[in-house]
């Protein structure tokens, strides 16, 4: 009976070892980077009413920071002993959930109906990450600064879809529409392939990626059309940080 | 013990095709509310609600010798009778036409009193089994069971729905409902759909209906707005047995439909300066910029 058994744990594991040869050779060329992030996000819109009692967006969506989630896919354009010079595009996905109100003829407001505010961030970001400390000294950490150009595409809704406004003179606004802005990105890695390495050789092998990152930043953004005073500001008020996993291939 | 295990995992294979090379399958369809194979509590004690049946023999039929099918049911646990005497049918014997043939309007009081269902208010499902029988020339000495099929007497109903929270919007009350607590006669596991209805509390309008759904919210749609409603729920199983209707929601403020303002409309109402649309300055024109670079990013990486 045990001589069955083992002769079956055999012969699973042998398919899985004829996949995977221990990689012995050297690292494969670098091309690039991909990291995906989750940011606690919530756009400063309100700095328009700094003296309204009920300000829209916190009135209507809470002080709550709900995630955006973000990748971005990158080229290296400059390598080096130092680092490498990374020219990427990101996209990603926010949203977040309210009610609508309705203040009656003595002035009491009343809270009800669904009502949306939606982001889709796009970016070019250019990042430069020091390879240097753990390439040179085997210390697992990899700085980085990040600037990037973003567009953010936004759509608020109620209850009939995409929300329209008319004002008292009769033009309609619609509420959806894009808005650029920059930023800039403070960020620490942690490189995980030094705590086993012979698993990140695997990996490098199999699948082509060189190094993987766990990685926490900080960002400050304007996101108003650059200052437009037709615009809103849809970057935060606060220094946001992000965390996630980079990936070098 | 290694040595059975494995021949039973041997046997597994064959016993799977042997299922496959039974008679034909019968299927049924209740014309009254149009759900295959199901009868609900209703049908079960009506006099007029009718089965229409698609039968699949394993014999072609001689039709110049005038054989005949006959619909029989039994209960599950004894299953369709194959040697000895046979049973009655459950409607009259039709001419064989074919190997598939319809036959229409068999009444599914019928079904249940030759299945012996019994109650048709108890809180139990009673599936039972069809059987066809082929009647060569019509005779009812040489014949043999040719085909069977499953149908199932739904007999147990939903138990009371609670309503959880009612959030008013434009014209319309989103009403969050929840599964009540099943007693003896009812079931609580059973997949259910939710109808809510909601009438104006102070009269004058018509109540209005919202659903089935089967997910926990449903709406209430088409109302009038600063009129305070009263909601109730109530769920309905597959077959279409409704339990008892919940406990009365409002009239109150949650109840009262209004022409809430979204988010935008606050904004620009409050004085907003974003005008929406595409970049309000010259910066939309980095817009295709932004989008051509991630395209030609993405082209060679795949090349």
């Amino acid at each position: 009976m045990k001589k069955a058994l083992f002769a079956l744990a055999l012969a699973m594991a042998l398919p899985a070892a004829a996949q995977s040869p221990v990689a012995v050779a050297k690292e494969s060329p670098r091309w690039g980077s991909f990291l995906i992030s989750l940011s606690p996000f919530s756009p400063d819109i309100d700095s328009e009413f700094t003296n309204s009692l009920a300000p829209p967006y916190v009135t209507t969506f809470g002080t709550n920071r709900p995630l955006m989630i973000q990748g971005i896919f990158s080229k290296s354009v400059w390598i080096t002993e130092v680092g490498a010079l990374d020219v990427g595009f990101g996209a990603g996905w926010w949203q977040v959930w309210g009610q609508g109100q309705y203040t009656d003829a003595s002035g009491v407001v009343q809270r009800g109906g669904s009502t949306s505010l939606m982001i889709i961030p796009l970016q070019i970001a250019v990042t430069y990450r020091f390879d240097w400390f753990y390439d040179r000294f085997e210390i697992p950490l990899a700085p980085y600064l990040r600037g990037a150009i973003v567009d953010y595409i936004w759509s608020t809704s109620g209850q009939g879809g995409t929300s329209t406004w008319n004002s008292a003179t009769g033009t309609s606004y619609r509420g959806s529409g894009s808005t650029f802005g920059m930023s800039g990105t403070l960020g620490l890695a942690l490189v995980l392939d030094a705590f086993d390495t012979g698993l990140s050789r695997q990996m490098d092998y199999d699948v082509g990626i060189n190094r993987s990152m766990l990685f926490f930043d900080v960002t400050k953004s304007s996101v108003n059309d650059f200052g437009s005073q037709k615009s809103w500001q849809l970057a935060p008020s606060y220094w946001a940080w992000s965390a996630g996993l980079m990936f070098i291939y | 013990m290694l040595r059975r295990a494995t021949l039973l995992l041997c046997l597994l294979p064959a016993a799977a095709l042997a299922q496959t090379t039974a008679p034909g399958v019968t299927t049924a369809l209740v014309t009254t509310q149009g759900i295959a194979g199901l009868a609900n509590r209703a049908e079960c004690t009506s006099t007029t609600s009718i089965s229409n049946w698609t039968i699949a023999s394993s014999v072609t039929p001689v039709i110049v010798n005038g054989d005949r099918y006959r619909l029989g049911a039994a209960t599950q646990t004894t299953g369709c009778t194959t040697s000895g005497t046979i049973p009655a049918g459950i409607s009259q014997d039709v001419l064989a036409t074919g190997s598939t043939q319809a036959v229409n309007g068999v009444f599914v009081s019928a079904i249940a009193t030759t299945a012996s269902v019994g109650s048709c208010s108890q809180a139990n499902d009673v599936p039972i089994a069809i059987c066809v029988y082929y009647l060569p020339g019509g005779s009812i000495t040489n014949w043999q069971l040719v085909s069977q099929g499953t149908f199932v007497f739904q007999l147990a109903i939903p138990p009371k729905p609670t309503i959880s929270s009612v959030t008013p919007g434009d014209s319309q009350l989103s009403v969050s409902v929840a599964a009540g607590t099943a007693t003896a006669t009812e079931t609580a596991t059973r997949s259910v759909t939710y109808g809510i209805t909601c009438t104006p509390s102070l009269g004058g309008g018509a109540p209005s209906t919202g659903g089935p759904s089967n997910v926990g919210t449903v709406v209430c749609g088409g109302l009038t707005n600063s009129t305070p409603y009263t909601v109730t729920a109530q769920a309905s199983s597959q077959a279409g047995n409704s339990g008892a209707v919940s406990d009365v929601a409002g009239p109150n403020a949650s109840t009262t439909p209004l022409p809430f303002l979204n988010f935008w409309q606050i904004y620009k109402g409050q004085g907003g300066v974003e005008q929406g649309g595409c970049s309000t300055s010259g910066a939309g024109a980095l817009a295709p910029v932004l989008a051509l670079l991630g395209l030609l990013a993405v082209r060679r990486r795949r090349s």
